[in-house]
């Protein structure tokens, strides 16, 4: 998308974004531009920013801040987490391994007889059997957090971002707005940020 | 961030303003202790904002070593180096350096495994069950109890490794097949225990690590804002001794932030706080906290399994599975009493987090977990009876009145008896009483475990009865498990974040988002639980989160 910057302004107050802070308003960035980064006051501010940015029509916006916001999802409009799907597919998976390798190894491959019992004896699987399981569906929830957060990822603009590192790890409260989304435009996202009650709006390289 | 003045410090809630001793009321103790079930208390007090658990927590590791640390884990890595030594001389002579024999075949080293498994398990109650129960205090100690239960598994693990005696076959325990193409069997309770610990540890470690992401990016944003700033060292010269130029000019400088935010960078996988991140992030911790939760049930479990499901008489009994997880319990929120209790006192601004009222919640636990050890005890003597089995009556009575019977008596001492003083409100109220308590019940729940395994001692044959004692390498063996757990503590604390920041503020009145109206924050304009005075502790203070 071409970026049509109309910064800085005669005087600073003709621009809605902060002045003062240089993100390259002169020029625009040469990598490109992120998106928007906002600050808020408090967890309420940022709470009602995030529903109001939605409700706006925006999609490729996210918020941040230290610890989670209580009820900041349905704010941000998602559902229901996969995440449980990684849980159980975890579980499943590891039951069968657990019967599957018992059997194969005592009543298979190597016929155990010890104490008169069947070779396959599924009660006396099933403590590994559930072992396996708990273990399968913990990586696989730890796994599946990182799928669905994008993560590792230890390169990201707003990790370079002065602000975002002076101020999400501690008590601010952060809301950008990703300029891929099909209703960006610096100005009238700035503006609408600032109307949300932004205690500061900045540009964000890429 | 190392050389704050007082002011700054005050400004920034390193330090507590005030004088904490003024308001100390021995009704309330430090404000959370209540007779009233109705108010609810505060989780964190002294006027805490947001800001000032994120300076508090961080400063810990930010604000260089404290004095104590190099003593203690010189002491406590000492210790360990004897283990290490006492390990190895077993290992190149063979486990004869023990004082195994016929018939006692388990000793001490069984006994060191079930009692550390055992206190791991506090770890993965607190932070799985309290938080499926919504046991919000549990946010100032879980981060803390999660590290002693790796850190205590890892010395159990230990004990099963070298007992095997040849440690070169220890990958037999592993479902692999031997030489002779034979798989391990798979109907011995001591197969399912490599799996029950396995699973454990790992699980345990996974849950303790995903916790600790969003904490490991806090330290990371940190370094970056530093990145520059070194240490500088140079030789230490004793007092007394003449200048040495060449000595005195040697300066080591280490790029400290260079590599606090690459390590924490890594470790943080590039967490940036982002709220659809935290959406799967905290139903990721739910789901991590229901797996683990029949963990906690299961582990100890199939410990007890090891001796339930042999025949011999005393150990073959039904009992055996819940009265090892009551013990489990009992020993894990004593041995995290005994580490929070110092950690409390010696890092400033954690008796903030840690209050009074989390510690009488812990002995309560203590109380009510000892009771069902006690409970378990008295019903084996009386299955015992009842049951009308000549065999299993000897077995209890040479238990409690045979060659043992101190060692029977100490424990019914320590672990039916001591818990009991938690009845009383001065009792779990006073933190140098509740750490002699959680001392006495780490050393009953000890004797526990070697009651159950010197019944070997007595075994089918009257003619193969032999006393077991420990030799010399046996205790040195165990005490050096401990210098193994308090070096890794020791490690954590300096390293880690040792509360998780991130859960703290999210139970924190200001972390509310429904606190806050038109910027200002206002926590009684919404709740109407008349918890006025309580709220106002909290409130005063962490109005401005304006800079």
């Amino acid at each position: 998308m071409s970026i049509e910057l109309n910064l800085p302004g005669t005087s600073p107050s003709d621009s809605p974004l902060t002045p003062g802070i240089d993100v390259g308003a002169a020029s625009p960035p040469s990598e490109g531009l992120y998106g928007l980064l906002a600050e808020f006051n408090d967890p309420g501010a940022l709470s009602e920013a995030a529903q109001a940015m939605r409700e706006a029509g925006y999609r490729k916006y996210d918020v941040y801040s230290s610890f989670p916001i209580h009820g900041m999802e349905e704010r941000l409009g998602m559902g229901l987490s996969n995440i449980t799907y990684f849980t159980g597919g975890g579980a499943l998976a590891g039951c069968t391994t657990a019967f599957a390798m018992q059997w194969f190894m005592n009543a298979y491959d190597y016929e155990f007889i010890t104490a008169g019992k069947p070779y396959f004896a599924w009660e006396q699987f099933t403590p590994v059997a559930f072992a396996l399981s708990v273990l399968f569906a913990a990586i696989s929830t730890l796994t599946g957090m990182f799928i669905l957060n994008g993560l590792p990822r230890h390169y990201h603009a707003l990790l370079k971002n002065e602000r975002f590192v002076d101020r999400a790890h501690d008590d601010g409260y952060l809301l950008a707005v990703e300029a891929r989304d099909p209703k960006f435009d610096v100005n009238a996202t700035a503006s609408k940020l600032r109307e949300l009650g932004a205690i500061s709006v900045e540009m964000v390289e890429e | 961030m190392s050389s704050l003045s007082p002011d700054q410090a005050q400004a920034l809630g390193v330090v507590r303003p005030g004088d904490r001793s003024a308001e100390y009321d021995p009704q309330t103790i430090d404000g959370t202790i209540t007779d009233d079930p109705t108010r609810r208390v505060p989780i964190v007090i002294g006027n805490r904002d947001i800001k000032s658990v994120t300076n508090t927590v961080a400063g810990w590791i930010e604000n260089g070593t404290p004095s104590w640390w190099p003593l203690a884990f010189f002491a406590s890595s000492q210790l360990a180096g004897v283990a290490t030594i006492a390990i190895l001389f077993l290992i190149v002579t063979g486990v004869g350096v023990w004082g195994l024999q016929n018939p006692v075949s388990w000793g001490w080293a069984i006994v060191n495994f079930v009692w550390w498994v055992g206190i791991g398990h506090a770890g993965t109650l607190i932070s799985a069950i309290l938080c499926l129960l919504k046991q919000k205090w549990r946010v100032s100690i879980n981060r803390f109890a999660e590290a002693m239960t790796i850190f205590a598994v890892v010395c159990a693990g230990t004990f099963p490794g070298i007992h095997v005696g040849r440690v070169w076959f220890a990958w037999m325990l592993f479902p692999i097949p031997n030489y002779n193409w034979i798989w391990p069997n798979f109907r011995s309770p001591l197969l399912w225990d490599v799996f029950a610990v396995g699973t454990y540890f790992t699980v345990s470690l996974l849950f303790w690590y995903m916790g600790m992401i969003p904490d490991l990016a806090v330290m990371r944003d940190r370094a970056i804002r530093r990145f520059n700033d070194t240490i500088k060292l140079g030789l230490w010269r004793p007092p007394g001794l003449p200048v040495v130029p060449f000595l005195d000019r040697i300066r080591f400088t280490i790029p400290s932030n260079k590599i606090a935010a690459y390590v924490y960078g890594f470790l943080s996988m590039g967490w940036r706080y982002s709220g659809r991140g935290w959406h799967h992030y905290e139903k990721a911790y739910l789901l991590l906290a229901g797996i683990a939760t029949p963990l906690v049930l299961s582990v100890h479990t199939i410990v007890s399994f090891d001796f339930a499901v042999s025949i011999v008489p005393g150990w073959h009994t039904t009992i055996f599975p819940p009265y090892f997880v009551a013990g489990a319990v009992f020993s894990g929120f004593a041995m995290v009493l005994t580490l929070l209790i110092p950690f409390r006192a010696l890092y400033p601004g954690m008796k903030d987090f840690v209050t009074a009222r989390t510690l009488e919640n812990m002995c309560k636990i203590i109380t009510v977990t000892g009771s069902m050890v006690g409970f378990a005890y008295i019903t084996e003597f009386f299955i015992a009876w009842y049951g009308g089995n000549p065999y299993e009556q000897d077995a209890f009575l040479i238990r409690a009145f045979g060659e043992y019977w101190w060692a029977y008596w100490i424990m019914m001492f320590c672990n039916v008896v001591s818990p009991q003083v938690f009845w009383f409100k001065w009792c779990r109220t006073n933190v140098a009483f509740i750490f002699l308590i959680s001392i006495v019940v780490n050393i009953g729940m000890w004797f526990e475990r070697f009651v159950i395994v010197s019944t070997l001692s007595y075994d089918f044959m009257p003619s193969s009865w032999a006393y077991y004692s420990p030799t010399i390498i046996d205790i040195l063996t165990f005490v050096g498990s401990l210098g193994i757990f308090m070096t890794l503590f020791l490690l954590f604390a300096r390293f880690i974040p040792m509360l998780p920041m991130a859960e703290v503020k999210a139970v924190m009145p200001q972390g509310d988002p429904h606190n806050w109206h038109n910027g200002k924050y206002d926590p009684e304009g919404h709740h109407h639980d008349h918890d006025g005075s309580d709220h106002e502790h909290n409130s005063t203070s962490g109005g401005s989160n304006v800079h």
